[in-house]
Order: C-alpha cells, then structure tokens, then sequence
C-alpha cells in the first residue's frame, strides 16, 4: 500500500489533501448547476467520491503510520 | 432559504479550500502540534461537513419541479401542468396551488413513508442513468400503480374531502377503492400539445410569491 499512502506521513497527507482539494473544486462546480441532474451528478459521482476518498486516504494514513512508528 | 443555505455553503466551501491548500504545500505544518489540528479540520472536519451539506443541498434541490423539468423527456409532463382542464389532477392542482408549485412534482409521485423519500432518490438516480446513457422508454409508466396514501397525505380530514367522500371514506382509507376510479384524468400526455393553455410556461408561475 506504499504506492498510496507514500514514504513518510507528509506524503500521505499531501495525497489526501489533493484529493479534498479535488472534491470541493468538484463540489463548487456542482452547486453553480442546482436544480440540473447534471449537477447533481457532477457531485454524486465526483464531488462526494473525491471527498469521500481524500477524508479516508487521511484517516488510513494516520494509522498506517502511527502503526509503523510504533514498529519502530 | 435554499438559497441562503447554497451561499452558505459556496463560502464554507472556498474556506475549506484554503485550508486544504494550505496542508498540501506545507504539509510539515504537522510536525507542531497546531498543525495536526489545521490537518485534522482540513482533512477531516470539514470535507464531512462539505460533503454532508453538499448532498443536503443537491437533494433538497434535486425536489423541484424545475430539476424534473429539465429533462427533455418530461416537458411534455411539465406542460400538462398548464392545461385549461379542471379535471385534469396534476393541472388543477398546480394551477389553483394546492401543491407547492416549487416541488410540483416530487409532491406527488413520493411515496409518504419512513423511506419514502430515499426510494424515490434511487428511483430517480436511475432515471439519470437512462436519461443520460440508457434507452428512454416510448411510453413513461409509473412503477407501481398510484395508491391513495398519497393522495390521503394531504387530503385526509380535510373538510370538504370528508364531506364529499362521506360514503366512500372507509374504501379509500383500505385502497379497496382508488382515488383514480373516479379522478381518473392525469397527465393526458397524448392531448397537451392541442390543449388549450391557462398559461405560457410553468418557469413563470414558479416565482409567484407566497
């Protein structure tokens, strides 16, 4: 899983923030199109999957690396 | 109010941006103790709150009657609102506002019950995914037929309901017998188009103030 979560804990934080980033650029874009299914989509599918992906990459993250820590 | 909690959000949500920017170029932030708690706000706290009002806002507006009338398919549906027939349901209804004209729609074709509203959500997630990459059916039929628990929702002890419907109060109550027996004009999709018309457009009468 080092692919994902990275080499130390700054690296698994910055991915996880990309993707929040991501989600709420997504999401921003989504609430300029209320009331359209589309916009509904654009959140569905990338909004929300994005945010929901970078707030568990960041909870994973604390983890596996609190775990490594104490492994050391 | 909507909107309100729309704008709200737009600037929740540049907030939350700033913050999450501010981990992502300098994540040794969290090395110190401060910068932990910016972390756990920036990537945990607040993408939850964006996200959980993200989908508060996208479900309450995915209830209007503009966001089913924006699909092609249902123009039709949103002109039947607008013909000069009294016996038309879904036309007196929307015309003479005994439904919130805002949510025309979703009034009547959600089922009122504990899940009611989370089963016409997915209903209507499919309905997306036909209309955007599927095959749309010639002729739009209801799932299952109309029950009157929807129709009772609203109208049940009401005055003149219950004195008009005196006789029949205990077979409408167990569905023995339905509503649509005798109010049995609908959308009458097949007649709009030479149907004389009350108004121009439904876009119009949805900004008359309460």
């Amino acid at each position: 899983m080092k692919w994902i979560l990275g080499e130390t804990l700054e690296t698994g934080l910055r991915r996880s923030g990309i993707l929040v980033l991501v989600g709420l650029a997504t999401e921003l874009l989504s609430l300029t199109m209320l009331e359209t299914p589309a916009g509904f989509m654009l959140f569905a599918i990338g909004g929300g999957a994005f945010l929901g992906l970078g707030v568990l990459l960041y909870l994973w993250t604390l983890v596996a690396k609190s775990e490594t820590r104490r492994q050391d | 109010m909507e909107l309100i909690g729309s704008s709200l959000l737009v600037v929740f949500v540049f907030v939350s941006i700033a913050f999450a920017a501010l981990l992502v170029t300098r994540p040794s932030l969290t090395a110190r103790r401060g910068g932990k708690i910016v972390a756990f706000l920036a990537l945990f706290v607040m993408p939850s709150v964006a996200l959980w009002a993200g989908l508060s806002v996208h479900m309450e507006s995915s209830k209007t009657t503009r966001f089913c009338l924006s699909c092609h398919v249902m123009e039709p549906y949103g002109e039947s609102l607008l013909v000069e027939e009294s016996f038309a349901l879904p036309a007196s209804h929307f015309q003479n506002r005994r439904i919130d004209r805002e949510h025309a729609c979703f009034t009547c074709h959600t089922t009122y019950t504990m899940f009611g509203d989370y089963e016409a959500k997915l209903k209507g997630l499919k309905h997306l995914y036909i209309n955007f990459l599927g095959e749309i059916p010639e002729k739009i039929e209801l799932y299952d037929p109309f029950v009157n628990r929807e129709c009772l929702h609203c109208h049940a002890g009401a005055r003149a309901f219950v004195e008009m419907h005196e006789e029949d109060l205990e077979a409408l109550q167990t569905d023995e017998m339905s509503c649509l027996d005798c109010h049995d004009m609908a959308h009458a999709i097949e007649d709009v188009a030479t149907a004389p018309r009350w108004a121009d457009s439904v876009e119009g009468l949805l900004e008359v103030t309460p």
